[in-house]
């Protein structure tokens, strides 16, 4: 299948080419605090992301529905198709939990009975991927996935199977993963600060094979691939993953680093060179290599 | 030529039973399984629960339902050991077992700051399809679904979507959910919990009643189960998903999406819809459900459309409904009879059919198990009786 | 007597308008642009299903009162006035 539309929300900004002129300016964003109650810094997606216009009719919409919303947006493009055949598979790996705790607190606050619907509905997995399906008024099959390990690199290839299948002309295949002060603790408390985490949303417009650069998923690295970046998930090899990811400095630490990877990837088809990030040239196929304890995924453009 | 699918395990968990045989039994006794009326430790409201009576523990509940539902699926397709380099992928839905949802953990975090991390390092052990993958080694593909309550009919969609891709040799597919207070709390919030048991499709239905449980089947290639000297009489016919994309929480008015994986569904099997004997709808005995997907299912079968919702004998067990349904669906084709729609009394004149009230004998090859859930997904799964095999 | 009553309707009606803008996320509606009488739904604000359960909810927490059925949700939703009007009368036996 090949990729003609990406979209990100990070750290840098919403847009696609403000990942390009993060990369490109070879200074990593600063990270900051979640909050006062949490010290470790983070690298959030910036504040006036979610004042963009676009989000003005998703007054319901939750932090992460948002970013997924944007990314999604400009990863569709206002594209027409078929709505019964257009697809839309949303990755993650611990979802919403921001409007987890939210309604967790209000359970705590004011009780079973007086618990908002408006948060609960927010608070399950299905919510962002519906307001998407709702905005570009597609009618084609919708999927939400949490896992741990891979769950974009088994997000791309089920696009990929859908695509062959004859399902979908047209996948909209997205990751989001979010911070909160909750997560945050979590991450210091069982890491200290070996890790920046991250946040983001970051969406691929796929559709069946045809002019431009292909992408596919397999398990094992391309030998002839001219740039590799490395995506290292495994939770204990905290030293390889700040020493072989400088990327990480851009991004924060990623569940869904993959997907951000493949953002990196397109821009590197398209002729950009980050030396910070990928010093090797990218005329070949580029790949992102997750590994995982003993599994890995190995996403190759070309 | 497209790959078969055939259905080669079944296993399940239910307040109607702790497997096939118990559940069967439940059927055909007539009577609704003992519910536990505020059973989960604190809710404020008492509403009816229907809960699993095998003894599992509370924590992690809904990976041990999945994995005994698994283990039971397995057995019946012969693969409790898995033959080296078979290809088992596992695709399963949930809601609960998703998310860092621990109430105590929070409670701790915002009193004190400083809460036991027992919850987290429970949570990124693995999602719940990743850790049935390790304790039942699946060297397949492995994908957690969480699409609300069409999770375990997704589920299957992915399975099929693999298979023909020849991703895996077989899939464990289904859905697995514990009672929380956090869904328990929320469809109150909602207003579509029934204080009475509830009655799909009735006349005076008013809301649902949740549940728990796991239904997990074994998707075979027909040419691997054939390999291994494996045979079944359900096939796996088609698959269909459509989203309403109408509203974040109400499904669209006249059931578009619904009816347009109906008919996704039916185009992947090949047939015709006179060739359904019967569907196994989602049936949440909300007002709204039954009355769009009762009409849904009205303009796509005719008023004569057999149907009945199992939700009378398990509640609405969330994820783990389109698993658990499933597994029914396919029991009824496999023994021949359609357990009857319980809890049902009156018509409602917006609905054009009564649901199957009786034990009704299968007629026909073909069944459509379907489900429709929050944010408007929309999923319906074809299941067929292969003539002719043993 | 009825300026009393009045003051105190006219009090709800203001703290129900704040409620509504801020717990319905009412992003492009502000507190003074939403009138007494017009409908709350089907009306220029643009409520739904889930804003009328939401609102049991604001209810319950900010005024202590409950609407078990949404029969009366729908009566008493008509419009600002009648809410406040409908607060009151429970808040006031």
């Amino acid at each position: 299948m090949i990729v003609t539309g990406v979209g990100v929300v990070g750290a840098g900004g919403a847009g696609l080419e403000n990942v390009k002129v993060l990369l490109q300016s070879a200074t990593p964003p600063q990270p900051k605090p979640i909050s006062a109650r949490e010290a470790l810094p983070v690298l959030q997606v910036p504040a006036e992301v979610f004042k963009h216009p676009l989000l003005s009719p998703v007054r319901r919409a939750d932090r992460f529905s948002k970013m997924s919303l944007l990314a999604a947006l400009e990863a569709w493009q206002g594209r027409t198709a078929d709505p019964a055949r257009v697809g839309i598979i949303l990755a993650s790996a611990c979802g919403p939990h921001a409007t987890v705790f939210k309604f967790v607190n209000d359970l705590l606050e004011f009780g079973e009975s007086q618990s908002s619907p408006t948060v609960f509905s927010q608070s399950v997995h299905a919510a962002a991927a519906s307001m998407i399906a709702t905005a570009i008024k597609s009618h084609g099959p919708v999927l939400n996935v949490a896992d741990l390990r891979f769950p974009f690199e088994t997000a791309l290839e089920l696009a990929d199977a859908w695509l062959k299948e004859g399902r979908c002309d047209v996948v909209l295949v997205g990751a989001t993963e979010e911070c909160s002060e909750v997560y945050v603790h979590a991450v210091s408390r069982l890491w200290g600060d070996r890790f920046i985490p991250g946040e983001g949303a970051f969406f691929f417009c796929c559709e069946r094979e045809g002019k431009g650069p292909g992408v596919r998923v397999q398990h094992m690295p391309l030998a002839r691939a001219t740039c590799t970046l490395e995506n290292n998930l495994s939770l204990g090899n905290v030293a390889g993953c700040v020493q072989n990811q400088s990327w990480v400095n851009y991004s924060g630490s990623l569940r869904i680093g993959g997907a951000f990877l493949l953002a990196v990837a397109e821009l590197l088809r398209r002729g950009e060179r980050f030396e910070g990030v990928c010093g090797g040239a990218s005329e070949g196929p580029v790949q992102i290599v997750s590994r995982c304890g003993d599994a890995q995924r190995v996403i190759v453009v070309e | 030529m497209r790959e078969r699918v055939i259905l080669t395990g079944l296993g399940v968990l239910s307040a109607a039973g702790d497997d096939v045989a118990s559940s069967l039994a439940t059927f055909q006794g007539g009577t609704r399984p003992v519910t536990q009326a505020g059973k989960l430790a604190g809710l404020e409201a008492q509403f009816p629960l229907f809960a699993v009576t095998r003894d599992l523990p509370a924590v992690d509940r809904t990976y041990h339902l999945a994995v005994q539902a698994a283990r039971q699926a397995l057995s019946d397709a012969h693969l409790e050991q898995v033959p080296k380099g078979f290809r088992l992928g596992v695709c399963v839905g949930t809601t609960v077992a998703c998310q860092l949802n621990d109430i105590p953990f929070y409670r701790m975090y915002r009193e004190t700051g400083q809460p036991p991390l027992e919850p987290v390092h429970r949570f990124i052990a693995g999602s719940l399809a990743e850790r049935l993958a390790e304790a039942l080694q699946a060297q397949g593909p492995v994908m957690t679904v969480v699409n609300a309550c069409s999770s375990g009919t997704d589920a299957a969609g992915v399975a099929v979507s693999w298979l023909r891709a020849d991703l895996c040799d077989a899939v464990i597919v289904g859905g697995a959910d514990e009672l929380s207070k956090i869904p328990s709390s929320g469809f109150y919030s909602l207003s579509v919990k029934s204080p009475a048991l509830c009655k799909p499709f009735d006349r005076d239905r008013q809301g649902l009643n949740l549940g728990e449980g796991a239904g997990i089947a074994i998707f075979e290639k027909e040419a691997s189960a054939r390999q291994r000297g494996v045979h079944s009489v359900i096939e796996v016919s088609g698959f269909g998903a459509a989203a309403d994309g109408h509203h974040l929480t109400a499904p669209h008015p006249e059931g578009l999406g619904i009816e347009q994986a109906i008919r996704f569904a039916l185009a992947d099997a090949g047939i015709t819809p006179e060739l359904i004997d019967f569907v196994n709808a989602h049936g949440t005995a909300t007002r709204e459900n039954d009355r769009i997907e009762g009409n849904a299912l009205a303009r796509v079968f005719g008023s004569s459309v057999r149907v009945v919702s199992t939700k009378g004998y398990t509640g609405h067990t969330l994820g783990a409904a389109g698993g658990i349904e499933l597994v029914f669906t396919a029991l009824a084709l496999r023994e021949g009879w359609i357990s009857p729609n319980i809890g049902f009394e009156n018509q409602d004149p917006e609905i054009p059919f009564s649901p199957l009230q009786k034990i009704t004998p299968v007629s026909k090859n073909y069944a459509l198990s379907t489900s429709l859930a929050f944010g408007g997904n929309n999923a319906a799964v074809i299941l067929c009786r292969r003539k002719g095999d043993a | 007597m009825m300026d009393a009553l009045e003051t105190k309707l006219a009090e709800i009606r203001q703290r129900l308008k704040e409620l509504l803008v801020e717990n319905l996320n009412l992003q492009d509606v502000t507190v003074e642009q939403i009138s007494d009488d017009s409908p709350l739904f089907g009306g220029d604000i643009g409520l739904d299903s889930l804003d009328a359960v939401e609102i049991v909810v604001i209810l319950q927490r900010h005024f202590g009162v409950e609407i078990k059925d949404m029969d009366i949700g729908r009566r008493v939703f008509q419009s600002i006035r009648v809410l406040a009007e409908y607060i009151y009368e429970k808040t006031n036996p």
